[in-house]
């Protein structure tokens, strides 16, 4: 070797490794100085090693002269300050909720929306009811699927087939539909469970409802919050327009609505689907997965949205068919209730603001903090995470009761010095209590919701099948016997219990998660 | 005597992305129309389509996604959904954790490098494939059990270590690295006498595995130098230190068992063997075998030109590893002494912010009537043959084809020396010193100012390539090669018939 000794290289390292991690050994050196254009030859001739590789062993003794830039999991310069993000993200989490908001607010208001109307008559508010119930039921399912498996795809940056893979969910919820009408049909043919006039306000807010959710699915998908909220508002107009100016009753002017805002819909979110396609060059589209993996996969997705929706709705349905030798049909709409259960929704709506907050918090420090603790330092990695989970909770749970009480007190204070008839409603029969019962019942819920979240970002959808079923067994069991031993608004206490359970189940295992973190987040592929 | 079957494996690259090294499977494929393939590309994602037309004697294609899939599986193997599910069930109730235990520390033994013994990682990477032929991958990689193995090997490992320590991340990518790569092992192997990996890869493993069940001989070819690749894509993603020391632990183990198993070592060059060597490939099994071209296609031939300007050609990917910047500094000096030269990029841009850097250099060397972007070309050998100098400023390279193609259009080629560049360009154009923009200037003034020069260099240098480096000079040296591992094969094989 001509090795001229103390030669110093530490300024050609620092050229070499610029914007470079630290070199792990020798062997990456030898890369370094050759794509600097550092060959054999040079390294002989104009350094006096005998080849590159001795050049880069000798250079090893530099590697502890400066700071390396290390790659982080969160790029902290998008990062906004704490407050800020907060407060973004809760009117993120709230937006997703808008709708369900702007439903009840017309319909406490004015009186109707697009698919209530509180001066209906009980038959046709039943139906309707039933109607959208069933809507729900039916497309929450495919609606989970979408949003699962084509934000899959969106955040591969393949939108090619995200879009081919949202319209084949979306044909595919159209069938569910389908099958479910015609199911619905000829059940009712059979055992002529409603008049034929009132069935067919039943089955067209069923089908009409359907298409609407299946198609607001997609902008959920795309996370266009905002556009959804305006849909709704678009239709709600359409309905005051048609019902105040043109004097169309209810439902008919709801009817017209909805045909209206499905068309305008559909057309936007087929046309959003194909605009897809054109966004991008190199996306190439191939690769749809086998179907039957696809629907294994998905199947806890589909499970999981049925059952939410129907533990949603399980209580009315308990409710409204309790008593029923009064009443003309087997489930019958009752007001007070629903009074209780859409003022209650507020407060949902209001906590709904939180689940976006939790899971951006809870990626952000887990992505933060995983590169702080040394290896054998897991279990405080997971208790530091464990805390945050815990204040996270307290905070919640002050929230939510400033929320409850908010929600009621404020429609106590209009009621007692505002003039408004609607308002007097909620202050009647067992309203009240349906409204704190379900209140709280929610609160549970949407902590629920948050803990089902954390367990889905982190690829264990099989567990939230598990809690949702179980809790909306037990929401119809304690609902069926109180309603019937007390009386039809005790129903709402299976509300309770089952979101309880819900709420414990998932909530344990989110603990249970929290104790072995380092493994989930291992194994979230 | 039954039809030649060869396995070719990859990564990357054929018959989903183009490239030299598709180019160069494209060209076996359909030129050994006696031998039937079977392709078993790894890809990252499945999302792509074929961009060759895939010849009839090749009989399959096994897609091995590693990542962009729910399931490793369904891409990889076509059973029946019903036998997946199965496997499901079996593993997540008796996983046989184990039997896979002693596996795993072998493996990570390997790649912390402290021990060797690739022959016996050999026989466990068998044991792997048919374990996993047996139990469902993703959930034994889920599994906790298995992450207990590993968090407890990696505990123990770092004891006593002072310096870098890992944090949770690094321990946490570690067996990441670990699940996606092995993906690899999951193709269900056809029988065939060679199998023949283009990198000393993943794509790789199975060649191993086929040599450990069928006796398959192994070729493997190296087009660039992986490992070398490797540690630059490492070090320039700024990966966390022990992060970097799993991954490329795990890469160069798996290089080395490549280069342990392969019967023939074929690089596309002699300086690719210059690594190999010193990643102890036994010289006697390497055999270079160099890229060639169509030269009815890479041929001189007129070019209408917009004007008669003197102009250097490059066609090159935007990327720094082209080193644009030289170029660009090779023009603005060549400009001084030929101010209308015209010098012309042809090349996809892959990495904006090197692009407008470039944009911006050329622009503040005033060059914005020498120097032209002039997009991507289909048609390289028209681009060559626009100009009448072509120039190939890469600071790091294998065995560029450019350089021979052009060479085959008759030009010189005015090269920076990285590679295998100086191995077909010394005698016959000029070999530069990386970066060395004066030296590339002189170079091309030079030849621009003695037209009849550069004219009897482009003849000799279409010469040399005509006799060596043609497509069918490649062929014939490939199907040479996989005549002797062929003989091999069967020879073995009858001595297995006869010792049983």
């Amino acid at each position: 070797m001509l090795f001229m000794p103390n030669k110093d290289l530490s300024s050609l390292y620092r050229d070499i490794t610029k914007d470079r991690g630290k070199p792990l050994d020798f062997w990456e050196v030898t890369a370094l100085l050759e794509v600097y254009g550092i060959r054999d030859i040079d390294a002989q001739k104009d350094y006096g090693f005998d080849d590159v590789f001795a050049m880069a062993k000798y250079m090893m003794q530099y590697t502890d002269i400066k700071n390396y830039p290390v790659k982080s999991l969160v790029n902290f310069e998008k990062v906004p300050a704490f407050r800020i993000r907060i407060f973004k993200n809760y009117f993120r989490g709230l937006a997703f909720a808008m709708p369900m908001f702007v439903q009840i607010f017309f319909t406490l208001s004015i009186g109707y929306a697009i698919w209530s109307g509180i001066d209906m008559d009980q038959m046709k508010a039943t139906v309707i009811a039933v109607g959208t119930f069933l809507a729900l039921i039916v497309t929450g399912a495919s609606a989970q699927a979408i949003g699962r498996k084509g934000l899959f795809y969106l955040k591969q940056g393949e939108v090619i087939l995200a879009s081919n893979i949202t319209r084949v969910l979306l044909n595919v919820g159209y069938v569910f539909v389908v099958i479910v009408g015609i199911l619905l049909i000829f059940l009712n043919m059979f055992f002529e469970i409603f008049p034929t006039y009132y069935f067919f306000i039943m089955i067209s807010f069923y089908f009409l409802l359907s298409l609407l959710f299946l198609n607001i699915s997609i902008y959920y998908m795309f996370e266009e919050y905002n556009n959804i909220l305006y849909f709704f508002i678009l239709g709600i107009i359409f309905v005051y327009i048609a019902h105040t100016f043109f004097q169309v009753q209810l439902p008919e002017a709801q009817f017209l609505a909805l045909i209206f805002l499905d068309a305008i819909i559909s057309f936007l979110a087929y046309k959003k689907l194909r605009d897809l396609k054109k966004k991008d060059v190199k996306s190439e589209g191939e690769g749809l997965p086998r179907a039957s993996i696809l629907f294994y996969s998905l199947i806890p997705f589909y499970l999981y949205g049925f059952l939410y929706f129907l533990f949603l709705v399980t209580d009315r349905l308990v409710a409204w068919s309790a008593n029923i030798e009064s009443k003309p049909y087997f489930i019958w709409f009752n007001v007070p209730y629903e009074l209780g259960l859409d003022w209650a929704l507020i407060a949902l709506v209001l906590l709904m603001g939180l689940t976006e907050i939790s899971i951006h918090e809870f990626m952000y420090r887990i992505n933060d903090t995983v590169m702080k603790y040394q290896y054998k330092m897991f279990n405080e990695f997971n208790k530091e995470i464990y805390t945050f989970f815990k204040k996270f909770n307290i905070a919640y749970a002050i929230f939510s009761i400033f929320v409850i009480l908010l929600t009621y007190f404020v429609m106590y204070f209009i009621n007692l010095h505002g003039n408004y008839e609607f308002t007097k409603d909620f202050f009647k029969s067992f309203t009240p209590a349906v409204y704190w019962t379900s209140a709280i019942s929610y609160a549970f819920m949407v902590n629920g919701l948050m803990n089902i979240l954390f367990i889905f970002s982190f690829s264990r959808q099989n567990f939230s099948v598990k809690a949702i079923s179980i809790a909306t067994i037990v929401n119809l069991l304690v609902g069926v016997i109180l309603s019937r031993m007390f009386g039809l608004e005790f129903a709402v206490v299976g509300l309770l219990v089952g979101s309880v359970v819900f709420w414990t189940y998932s909530f344990i295992y989110t603990l249970q998660m929290l104790k072995k973190l380092e493994f989930y987040y291992y194994s979230s592929f | 005597m039954s039809r030649m079957k060869i396995v070719w494996t990859g990564e990357g690259t054929y018959p989903y992305v183009t490239g030299g090294v598709s180019t160069w499977a494209d060209i076996l494929m359909h030129e050994l129309k006696n031998i039937d393939f079977v392709l078993i590309p790894i890809q990252m994602h499945p999302y792509v389509k074929l961009k060759f037309n895939i010849p009839p004697n090749v009989v399959d294609i096994i897609n091995v996604p590693l990542w962009g899939t729910e399931e490793p599986i369904e891409y990889i193997r076509k059973i029946k959904f019903s036998k997946i599910y199965e496997a499901k069930i079996k593993t997540q109730t008796d996983k046989n954790i184990e039997v896979l235990k002693p596996m795993i520390i072998l493996v990570l033994d390997h790649i912390f490098r402290k021990r060797e013994e690739l022959d016996k990682l050999g026989d466990t990477l068998y044991e792997f494939y048919e374990y996993f032929h047996i139990y469902d991958y993703y959930e034994t990689f889920r599994s906790e059990e298995l992450w207990n193995i590993y968090k407890e090997y990696i505990i123990e490992h770092y004891q006593e270590t002072e310096k870098e320590l890992p944090t949770v991340f690094d321990m946490v990518e570690g067996l990441r690295y670990l699940y996606r790569f092995f993906i690899a092992l999951l193709p269900t192997l056809p029988q065939a006498h060679i199998y023949h990996s283009s990198a000393a890869a993943f794509c790789g493993l199975s060649c191993i595995i086929a040599k450990k069940k069928f006796g398959s001989k192994f070729l493997l070819t190296e087009h660039g130098v992986y490992i070398r690749e490797q540690y630059l894509a490492a070090s320039r993603n700024q990966t966390p230190f022990r992060t970097k020391e799993f991954l490329l632990g795990l890469i160069t183990l798996v290089s080395k068992l490549n280069f342990h198993f392969a019967d023939i070592v074929s690089p596309v060059c002699d300086y690719n063997s210059r690594w190999e060597k010193k990643w102890g490939v036994d010289e006697k099994k390497i055999q270079t075998i160099y890229n060639g071209i169509d030269t009815n296609v890479f041929k001189q031939f007129p070019v209408e030109k917009d004007d008669d300007r003197p102009t250097v050609v490059m066609v090159a990917r935007i990327d720094p590893l082209k080193d644009i910047e030289t170029f660009i500094r090779t023009a603005h000096l060549v400009k001084k002494e030929i101010p209308n030269v015209l010098f012309k990029l042809y090349g996809p841009i892959l990495d904006e912010k090197y692009y407008h850097h470039c944009q911006d250099l050329a622009e503040e060397l005033g060059l914005e009537e020498n120097f032209l972007f002039a997009g991507l070309t289909n048609n390289p050998q028209m681009a060559y043959n626009e100009g009448d100098v072509v120039m190939l400023t890469s600071i790091s390279e294998a065995f560029p084809f450019v350089v021979i193609e052009a060479m085959a259009c008759e030009k010189v080629v005015i090269s920076s020396d990285v590679g295998g560049t100086k191995e077909v360009l010394e005698d016959f154009g000029f070999v530069i010193r990386p970066k060395d923009y004066q030296e590339f200037s002189d170079k091309v003034i030079y030849i621009l100012q003695n037209p009849e020069i550069a004219i009897e260099m482009g003849r000799d240098a279409r010469e040399f390539i005509l006799n060596g480096f043609t497509t069918e000079d490649m062929v014939e040296n490939y199907g040479r090669v996989y005549k002797t591992l062929y003989n091999e094969f069967l020879e073995e094989q009858k001595d297995v018939v006869y010792a049983k």
